[in-house]
């Protein structure tokens, strides 16, 4: 039994690595965390979250607060490390919640990488917008 | 089976070179986590309490004295919840080798060194998990494409350390050099190529020499020589990003490639070079090379 469960684990272990190739190409996962033994394969990402606010269709500067802060640099590090299986809607929820002045608030997220065809760096950028329901 | 390349022949005693690989485990997470309680995390996202880290750090102590004690059976199984504990702690932050390391105690805490069936797949999967590490290293290498024209490594030579300028730069042309220090990190800097064919060269034979000398480790024949030379490969990789605290417990499962119980007669050697690793952290001993830039171990 016990043979059982270490060649079970072995099995898993040998075939983790694939997974998190997979995984770092669907979801942008950090190759250097999640034991993918990536680690020196590519330049390690960064990642920097940015904020904006809606009043109406009008786009504005969202004063934060010290949460705020807090807050964005939560989510800046599991973003760089969990790519996009860490969704936004907590983070903005929480926004909306301190800053009922607001209708709306955006998240950017723009993260850094060296492009393999041309090995110049390129900024990702993605924003979704969290409106008050 | 794969496994079955990996076992000794009949007749060979490893139980007391496993207890020393054993020891070694148990000593690495203890050092550990006493560099975490010496010099605390700063950073918010890593929910290491001190207290707690200072806990884990004495129960670690304490399964490694254990571990040397007719009861060492009980050091792993002892250490396996507090490690649970601190990798909970810093689950998302943790590096790789940090879990290299929990995996191999979790393999010491399941089988018994001293039962021959179990000490003989304890060594089989230590040295199958040391053999799938050394070739997905390579293996993610390629498949990740930044060391086809020695992309990585520009890119280092260019925002690293100083470490990688010294360990790289004789092969950067001055011209080079100059423009790659030059770059920063706006849109459309790059490119993080270098017109220079001992560059590329050892860009590709990095990831070949990995995957090959996973391969050669397999084997029976080939392996003493391919864990000597992993092991200085290793080393020399290390150089640049000071990782020795990965570099000790993989030339610890290398070394159970190599007949002739190495890790045992080894032990005193690695005690050693552990407790002056964390001295150097401390400051209490010269060794500022063996920490990282980042202050860390």
């Amino acid at each position: 039994m016990k043979r059982r469960i270490i060649i079970v684990f072995l099995v898993a272990f040998t075939l983790w690595p694939l997974a998190h190739r997979v995984m770092v190409a669907t979801f942008n996962v950090n190759p250097w965390k999640f034991y993918g033994w990536a680690m020196f394969c590519v330049p390690n990402p960064k990642t920097k979250v940015g904020v904006f606010a809606f009043k109406g269709q009008d786009k504005l500067p969202l004063s934060p607060t010290e949460s705020d802060r807090a807050d964005k640099a939560a989510y800046n590090f599991r973003r760089g490390i969990l790519g996009s299986l860490t969704s936004p809607d907590d983070f903005a929820s929480a926004l909306l919640q301190r800053h009922p002045e607001v209708d709306g608030v955006g998240v950017v997220v723009v993260q850094y990488h060296v492009d393999w065809w041309t090995a110049r760096l390129i900024h990702e950028r993605e924003v979704t917008v969290h409106r008050r329901p | 089976m794969v496994l079955d390349l990996l076992a000794d022949p009949q007749g060979t005693s490893f139980a007391r070179n496993l207890r020393a690989v054993r020891f070694l485990l148990l000593l690495h997470v203890s050092v550990q986590t006493w560099a975490y309680v010496i010099v605390p995390f700063e950073s918010p996202h890593v929910a290491l309490p001190r207290v707690g880290s200072f806990v884990v750090a004495i129960v670690l102590t304490a399964c490694c004295a254990l571990a040397l004690t007719r009861y060492a059976r009980l050091a792993p199984i002892l250490a396996l919840p507090v490690l649970v504990l601190r990798l909970y702690w810093t689950l998302l932050w943790i590096p790789n080798h940090t879990f290299l390391v929990f995996v191999c105690v979790v393999l010491v805490a399941l089988l018994d060194t001293d039962r021959e069936d179990e000490g003989v797949l304890l060594l089989q999967s230590l040295r199958w998990i040391t053999i799938v590490v050394l070739f997905y290293t390579g293996l993610q290498k390629a498949l990740h494409g930044f060391w086809f024209r020695g992309e990585f490594l520009a890119w280092m030579v260019s925002h690293g350390t100083d470490d990688w300028r010294w360990v790289f730069g004789w092969l950067v042309p001055a011209d080079e050099m100059t423009r790659l220090r030059s770059l920063g990190y706006d849109p459309g800097s790059g490119p993080y190529r270098i017109a220079s064919v001992p560059f590329i060269v050892l860009s590709n034979l990095t990831y070949l020499a990995e995957m090959g000398l996973a391969v050669l480790l397999l084997l029976r024949r080939t392996r003493t020589a391919a864990a000597v030379i992993t092991i200085v490969l290793v080393l020399l990789i290390q150089l640049a990003p000071r990782e020795f605290m990965f570099f000790l417990p993989f030339s610890n499962l290398l070394l159970l490639f190599i007949p002739g119980n190495q890790n045992r007669r080894l032990t005193p050697l690695f005690v050693f070079l552990y407790l002056y690793l964390l001295g150097a952290f401390v400051g209490i001993v010269p060794g500022e090379f063996l920490v990282k830039a980042s202050g860390r171990i």
